[in-house]
């Protein structure tokens, strides 16, 4: 009983990491219709950020993550604006354009930095124990902060101008232009918001896991898979998968051990992906 | 002149859709376009909303040339565009389409915008959540006029505002016309039902294979459109 | 109208891997054999990419397929199979037979949709491996693959190997260059507007399929030349990751003629070796390239040759 209910908690955490990478990643999706496989190239970038700030420059830890979510939102709106912008809707050659970066950053934080992982520790430490079961100080931290910025987001997108602007442009791009909707402007803002995203994601989770230039591809499994079981482009979808993979995955590593747990989720998202790509909530989205 | 088009031509690939048409639409008028499918209504709406490009001509609006202005920027100038089909933003809330119409007002406006848009259409009030894709076609119509018109904008483009709509809602949405009329708003508007259409406007245009066939005050046009319709 | 079977790019494209049994005649170094060999296994896998961008299909897939091939390959050892014409059958066949089933899955999604499957499909096949140690050794793989025999002779020398590999990769081109050149018409009116094709009569499933499957086989003798050339099948040499070099090396080396896959690699595989050790940077420059390609010269180096060409005469 002790390990179910360790395993579950286990499980959550897992899930609120996921649903921060996965909230990005579908967002992008959502309202471009561009696959982004920068995404962990984004992620580790925020990880190295932090990193420098609190190894290099002396900066704490939280605002250390604060410029780690600026830096990857910068550089995800000058790249939306300068390069993306130009072919958005051409979708191979916006994958391509977000692969070739995602190949960019890894190599260039693999020059900076070297090949081997970081000593890179998070501050709180400590658990809350309760009987048998503990829960670590910082799986609760990302848990906040994941449910804050689903809240967030949740906000922008639905309460603000801003966010009714995107919606509407991906819609039908054609009406909201006439509207006086500008892509050009809104796009980069929506690019910056989700690579901010996985730049948060990164600094936050990084220390827990660990960092080092190759942590991007998992990174880019994982928020494929959630945000296929969640319906591509769906952000309700996005968060309640992400929590299903976390915890099939925990249960399946403590039950079962090895990757069987990732394999029938792999073979459920293929299984999705053919037969219903509105994901397993069957929210509506945009077509390809 | 709120709106004077000068010689207007538009081409898609080799084929013309628009051969050197010039129209007028005065301040505080409700303009009429006539003509069967494919006589180039649409193609005059989008060319001065900036949906395809002018080859020729002028379109003049308040003075300002908008052939030399983007897309995105006409809307600001004044001009509320509800498009052929209606097409409204379908996984959006009828609120927020009518607030995507209003985008960048502020809230004070928007706020404003949204309170007189429902007195005029209380089904604005009754669906408020609903995604818009969700409603009937003349639902859809009346959302799709509200985000028109959310920005006041001082020249309201109505492509087909009739089409495929029973009856009743031919009427509703005819009312709503004459009500905003009455409120000072010019009104350019496409029809190819020109018996109710003529219901509505103050003069118009009969076009016929990308060409007007006769313009004027409504009585001067109406034998004419009427002959097209039955064509 | 007679239909031709291969243009001027194919024959091309043959006689530049043809110069791979010219190289023995003036070198030994085992370097220069190594970079070659895995050029070689580069452009048959960059092939199977390309086949499916003929279609405007991006495909993550090939490694899963080269998976297959080399699998067969090494468990065909293991009962002392080694025939070359034989494996050189069943790692295209085997992998083709896989991909019917497979293709009539995944081929009813576009775009994005058939990105992100072929995607899954990698991460699935690199999973399978790691959960069926009893076939595939597990995370061991299988080591001490026997070498194949041509006529009877064992392909043991480093100088066989790479004549081998060369074999391989010229078999790869002419079955690529043939497909591609014979349904020419269809492949570009599928790449142009698949519903428009559609409308017009074109039995699009038909070759969506036959393309997919033959991507499959052609993958599969990339495969089965890694496995050869390692003597050792290993999931690391399917690593789901590998698919971004060999869409790097199509890409970069131009999607508009079977040239693009041969001189991409070519160059890509060279350059990566003027890293030495330091092969991992070398994924930086295909970054850089890659931008450069999409945003500057949409026709990869093969089209900017090309281009260029036409000026110059
Ligand atoms: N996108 C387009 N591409 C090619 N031809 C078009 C396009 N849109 C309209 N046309 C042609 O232009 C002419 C005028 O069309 P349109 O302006 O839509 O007429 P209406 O709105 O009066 O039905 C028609 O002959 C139509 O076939
Ligand atoms: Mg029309």
């Amino acid at each position: 009983m002790d390990q179910f209910i360790q395993a579950a908690l286990i499980g959550i955490s897992l899930g609120a990491q996921y649903a921060l990478l996965a909230l990005g990643f579908t967002l992008i999706f959502g309202i471009l219709g561009v696959v982004n496989f920068s995404h962990g190239g984004f992620y580790m970038l925020g990880g190295y950020v932090a990193y420098s700030c609190v190894a290099f420059l002396g900066l704490p830890y939280p605002l250390a993550v604060l410029v780690a979510v600026a830096a990857t939102a910068a550089l995800g709106w000058v790249f939306e604006l300068f390069l993306l912008e130009r072919l958005v809707d051409d979708h191979l050659a916006t994958l391509m354009l977000t692969l070739g970066l995602y190949l960019v950053i890894s190599t260039g934080l693999l020059t900076v930095f070297g090949p081997l992982s970081m000593e890179f520790a998070f501050p709180a430490k400590g658990a809350l124990h309760m009987g048998p079961i503990y829960v670590p100080r910082e799986n609760l931290i990302v848990l906040a902060v994941c449910l804050a910025a689903i809240a967030a987001l949740w906000l922008v997108l639905y309460r603000t101008d801003l966010g009714r602007g995107l919606r509407a442009l991906a819609d039908d791009r054609t009406v909201a232009m006439a509207q006086g909707l500008r892509p050009k402007l809104l796009f980069p803002l929506a690019f910056a918001i989700a690579t901010g995203l996985a730049g948060l994601t990164g600094a936050l989770v990084t220390p827990i896991l660990s960092l080092s230039p190759g942590v991007g591809d998992p990174v880019l499994a994982t928020s494929f898979l959630t945000v296929i079981l969640g319906g591509l482009g769906s952000l309700e979808g996005a968060a309640l998968a992400a929590f299903v993979v976390g915890i099939v995955e925990a249960f399946s590593s403590v039950y079962f051990g090895g990757s069987i747990g990732a394999l029938v989720l792999f073979v459920l998202v293929l299984l999705l992906l053919v037969f219903r790509p509105t994901g397993l909530l069957g929210r509506t989205v945009r077509g390809a | 002149m709120l709106l004077r088009i000068e010689d207007l031509w538009v081409r898609y690939g080799g084929i013309a859709a628009l051969s050197g048409i010039s129209i007028d639409v005065p301040e505080g008028e409700t303009v009429l376009l006539v003509g069967a499918n494919g006589a180039g209504k649409s193609s005059t709406i989008n060319a001065i909303i900036g949906l395809v490009p002018a080859r020729k001509g002028r379109i003049l609006f308040q003075g300002t040339d908008l052939t030399q202005i983007p897309c995105e920027r006409r809307a600001r100038l004044g001009i509320g565009y509800s498009p052929e089909g209606r097409r409204v933003f379908p996984t959006m809330s009828v609120t927020d389409n009518v607030l995507s119409g209003a985008f960048g007002l502020g809230r004070k406006r928007q706020t404003e915008a949204l309170e007189w848009l429902r007195s005029v259409f209380p089904l604005l009030i009754d669906r408020d959540k609903q995604p818009a894709g969700q409603l009937s076609g003349g639902q859809q119509q009346v959302v799709a006029l509200a985000r028109a018109m959310a920005s006041f904008p001082k020249l309201l483009l109505l492509d087909e505002p009739f089409l495929g709509l029973a009856p009743v809602w031919i009427k509703q949405i005819g009312d709503a016309i004459l009500h905003l009329r009455a409120r000072g708003t010019t009104v350019l508007m496409t029809e190819q039902m020109a018996r109710p259409a003529l219901k509505l406007a103050t003069s118009g245009y009969v076009l016929r294979g990308g060409e007007i066939r006769r313009g004027g005050p409504v009585d001067a046009i109406r034998d004419v459109a009427l002959a097209d319709e039955y064509l | 109208m007679r239909i031709k079977l291969l243009g001027w790019t194919e024959v091309a494209a043959l006689l530049l891997l043809a110069c791979g049994f010219v190289v023995p005649v003036f070198t030994r170094s085992v370097l220069v054999y190594s970079v070659l060999n895995q050029a070689f296994v580069g452009v048959i896998a960059a092939e199977s990419v390309w086949i499916m961008l003929r279609m405007n299909l991006l495909s993550f897939a090939t490694p899963a397929f080269m998976a297959i091939g080399g699998y067969t390959v090494a468990i065909a050892g293991q009962y002392n199979i080694t025939d070359a014409f034989l494996m050189t059958a069943a790692a295209f066949l085997v992998p083709a037979l896989v991909a019917v089933p497979l293709g009539a899955l995944v081929l009813r999604l576009r775009g994005t949709y058939f990105v992100l499957v072929t995607f899954v499909l990698s991460q699935i096949m690199q999973l399978l491996i790691f959960e069926t140690p009893g076939l595939t050794g597990g995370s061991n793989g299988i080591s001490g693959v026997a070498a194949v025999t041509l006529f009877g002779t064992e392909m043991g020398t480093n100088r066989l190997v790479l004549e081998y590999a060369c074999g391989l990769a010229m078999v790869a081109t002419l079955i690529t260059g043939v497909l591609t050149r014979y349904f020419r018409q269809h492949f570009a009116a599928i790449e142009e507007n698949e519903i428009l094709a559609e409308s017009l009569g074109l039995v699009v499933w038909r070759y969506k399929a036959l393309g997919f499957v033959v991507a499959a086989g052609v993958a599969g003798l990339a495969g089965y030349s890694l496995v050869n050339m390692l003597l050792t099948a290993h999931p690391s040499s399917f690593d789901s990751s590998t698919a971004v070099d060999f869409i790097a090396y199509t890409i970069i080396g131009g999607r508009l003629s079977i040239l693009g896959p041969v001189l991409g690699t070519g160059a890509l595989v060279y350059a990566t070796n003027l890293f030495g050790t330091h092969g991992q940077y070398a994924q930086g420059l295909y970054g850089v390239l890659i931008l450069v390609v999409v945003l500057a010269a949409r026709g990869g180096i093969a089209g900017t040759i090309a281009a260029l060409w036409r000026r110059v005469s």
